[in-house]
């Protein structure tokens, strides 16, 4: 018989159809049992995992409002410059300016002492150095006793339930006094872990903080004559009073305290789920690691790049400016029509001649998972916003110091910042036209963004994505740059007070664009971005001489995504 | 008030409770198809563990996937579905499904002359059970459940050819064994 005989369906498949089709066999007894104990092992893994969820989710929001928070603690909390600032100030500057003993110097001098003060107390416990230097350092090693003896309670009662190890004591208990370390009851712990555990901390905390030691050694054995704020024979940070309250300090100490309690939180969350799962696998019990690989891979990086067109919006006026009625009492009626004309072409040039030019911005950013589809974002990053424009018209000013007959000129710039300000009024204007010169106007921005995004498959690898969101965009410098050199280029810092631009500026962002998996951790997407800040470029619109726009940007999103955890499969 | 309510089957009842995660809604199920499930997995699996790990998995993905049943075909279609799925995917994942030859002689024989009234469920089961996986699988889900050739070629990931070359070597060596099997029980009669 031919094979292709055997292919056909005949007497034998029929028979064995006939007779397989209702034929029953019983299994054995516990295979119900089996399949129940699975059952209730991945009901009790999808409760864990959900509990997971919310914890993960509660520890990004908080980490996000206090990373918030913090910036705008440190962006609002106080006036007083840092130490370093004053040090590197020149002589003759403010903080050699303000008579010893005052009241405004001895204030700073205490909060900035108050901070030094804090950060070596925050060092010393840690860096286990030998107990009973210094009487302050105890009060701090009680309230971190307190707190670490919390954590072991939670975790031993996590162990006991369990009968799991508990890395979370072994770590504390690496980094807590050694009679500590040997009060954990013999037998309960593995001691080779422990100690594993505990050498790869201490090196982390501990080079950590050296370089943290170092870098006070260098405030300490500064020769106190080299400083305005310290003064000549005064002791040293260690001796600042702890009590003097810092609000930044203070939020520092609850974002840390509450950002360990939460890692220990976790840990022995997930310390549990594996061990949990490892008893029951040992029991026979069935796993669903595709389920767990999946929730374990929540979180993701990402860097993106967003070359840009910006449109900063600031309107100049086409009228006269103010300070040319005082240029009238110094100049003949002739010489004062003659420079209003310039002025007057010197701003129809500048509105003719600005125009975007090449804009960009970074991003670092930390995703979190919510779902499926949803992520959440933050981060940080860099803008750089850049406008230009050419320019043939010079504008000088000068000022009379009172009661000489001295004036005095900043140097020559362009039409720009005598006409965004009421303020930069002078005493007469020289007009000057001169042969044509490019102008850069460059705005650098740290920026704080916060956002959602949603993703959606298009198929295997690629996917569609939306998002939007927020961000805190803080000013780092602006600088006015040209190209001619009669003209002086000019720049401000964050710290300049003489700035006409605004500090701190909030942007809202929405992009949504297309994305390819190039393997389970990495993804690459690009779309489209329009971005628009909520105020004027100008820090005060309503001193300004013309009305100002708000600016935006809209540009081309380029991210690259990394999934921590396993990715997809 | 419903008034053209249709109303729920047992059936429905079942699934509804399986949907809910009601634990006494799937031992009934599991109850009520267990035994024939049991011979399914028996067919696919070389020993009885194994057919038993087959059924568990299989089970748990019915009770995990019951929301899924769209009601367009009868359940117990659905459950033995997933359990011949389950048993390729176990065999698969065991790297039991790579082709082997049989040892053995293969008998050409006339498939008319094949009885099977005379040999019991075990024996059956044993004879199949005794083919190599890869032939195994091939003529359960030809022979027995009713698939043809091209979608065995799919689920199994080999051509279509292959799976009909498959088919007609698993018959003659099943056939080889029953013509065995009814020559020793001739010489058995003959003795007596």
């Amino acid at each position: 018989m031919s094979s292709a005989t055997n292919n056909k369906r005949g007497s034998l498949e029929n028979e064995f159809q006939r007779r397989m089709q209702d034929a029953e066999a019983s299994p054995s007894a516990d295979l119900w049992a089996r399949i129940d104990h699975n059952l209730t092992v991945q009901e009790n893994g999808q409760y864990k995992r959900g509990m997971l969820f919310y914890r993960q989710l509660a520890a990004a929001c908080i980490t996000l409002l206090l990373v918030a928070g913090g910036f705008a603690a440190y962006y609002f909390g106080g006036s007083a410059p840092a130490p370093m600032a004053q040090v590197q100030q020149p002589n003759g500057t403010i903080a050699s300016a303000v008579p010893a003993g005052t009241d405004t110097s001895e204030e700073s001098l205490t909060t900035d002492e108050a901070i030094a003060a804090a950060m070596q107390l925050a060092v010393q416990p840690l860096a286990l150095e030998p107990a009973g230097q210094e009487p302050v350092r105890q009060q701090v090693a009680i309230a971190d006793n307190r707190s670490e003896g919390a954590a072991e309670q939670e975790t031993q009662s996590v162990a006991a339930g369990f009968k799991i190890e508990a890395p979370v004591v072994a770590s504390v208990t690496a980094t807590s006094d050694p009679s500590a370390w040997h009060s954990v009851p013999a037998g309960k712990y593995i001691p080779t872990y422990q100690s594993r555990k505990g050498s790869r901390e201490d090196l982390a905390t501990s080079s950590m903080f050296s370089r943290l030691k170092s870098m006070h050694g260098a405030f300490t054995e500064r020769p106190a004559s080299a400083s305005g704020f310290v003064s000549a024979g005064a002791p040293a940070f260690p001796q600042a009073s702890p009590e003097i309250s810092d609000d930044f300090r203070t939020l520092s100490e609850v974002v840390m305290n509450r950002m360990k309690q939460l890692k220990a939180e976790q840990e022995a969350v997930q310390q549990m789920y594996k061990s949990e799962k490892k008893t029951l696998a040992a029991a026979g019990g069935a796993t669903d690691t595709g389920k767990e690989k999946a929730s374990a891979g929540r979180w993701s990086l990402g860097m993106a790049y967003a070359p840009s067109y910006f449109e900063q919006n600031i309107g100049i006026p086409t009228q006269m400016m103010g300070p040319m009625n005082s240029f009238a009492s110094f100049a003949p009626p002739t010489a004062m029509q003659r420079s209003a004309r310039m002025m007057d072409d010197a701003r129809e040039e500048h509105e003719q001649e600005v125009e975007p030019g090449f804009s960009f911005g970074v991003e670092a950013k930390a995703g979190f998972k919510i779902g499926k589809k949803w992520k959440l974002l933050s981060g940080l990053g860099f803008t750089q916003n850049t406008a230009r424009s050419k320019s043939s018209y010079v504008i000088q000013q000068f000022w009379r110091e009172p009661g000489t007959e001295k004036t005095e000129t900043p140097g020559a710039t362009t039409i720009f910042l005598p006409s965004i300000s009421n303020n930069y009024a002078s005493d007469s204007l020289s007009v000057a036209q001169t042969d044509e010169f490019n102008v850069l106007y460059r705005y650098r921005h740290l920026t704080v963004p916060a956002g959602v995004q949603y993703e959606g498959k298009i198929g295997k690898d690629w996917f569609w994505f939306a998002g939007g969101g927020v961000a805190a965009n803080v000013l780092l410098q602006t600088a006015i740059i040209a190209s001619s050199a009669e003209v002086r280029n000019t720049e401000y810092d964050l710290s300049d007070d003489n700035s006409p631009f605004r500090k701190l500026q909030w942007s809202g962002n929405v992009t949504a664009g297309v994305g390819k998996r190039l393997s389970n951790n990495v993804s690459v997407a690009i779309g489209p971005e329009y971005r628009a800040y909520f105020d004027t470029m100008l820090s005060s619109p309503e001193k300004a001489q013309a009305p100002q726009g708000k600016p935006y940007t809209m540009g081309i999103n380029l991210a690259l995504n990394y999934d921590l955890g396993p990715g997809r499969k | 008030m419903k008034l053209f309510t249709k109303p729920k089957s047992d059936e429905d009842r079942l699934i509804e409770g399986c949907i809910a995660g009601k634990r006494d809604m799937q031992r009934l199920l599991y109850d009520l198809y267990s035994k024939k499930m049991m011979v399914v997995c028996l067919r696919y699996a070389p020993t009885t563990f194994e057919a038993e790990d087959i059924m568990q998995d299989a089970f748990v993905k019915v009770f995990n996937n019951i929301q899924n049943f769209k009601r367009d075909c009868p359940l117990e279609f659905w459950v033995r579905r997933i359990m011949v799925n389950t048993a390729l995917k176990h065999l698969r994942s065991k790297q039991l499904l790579t082709v082997s030859h049989e040892a053995e002689e293969v008998a050409n024989l006339s498939a008319d002359d094949v009885s099977l009234s005379g040999y019991t469920m075990d024996e059956l089961l044993s004879m199949i059970q005794s083919l190599a996986p890869r032939y195994r699988m091939v003529f359960n889900l030809y022979a027995i459940e009713g698939y043809n050739h091209k979608e065995i070629g799919e689920m199994l990931g080999i051509s279509e050819g292959t799976s009909k070359s498959q088919y007609s070597r698993a018959r003659a060596i099943l056939q080889s064994m029953l013509l065995r099997q009814e020559k020793k029980l001739k010489e058995h009669v003959i003795s007596n």
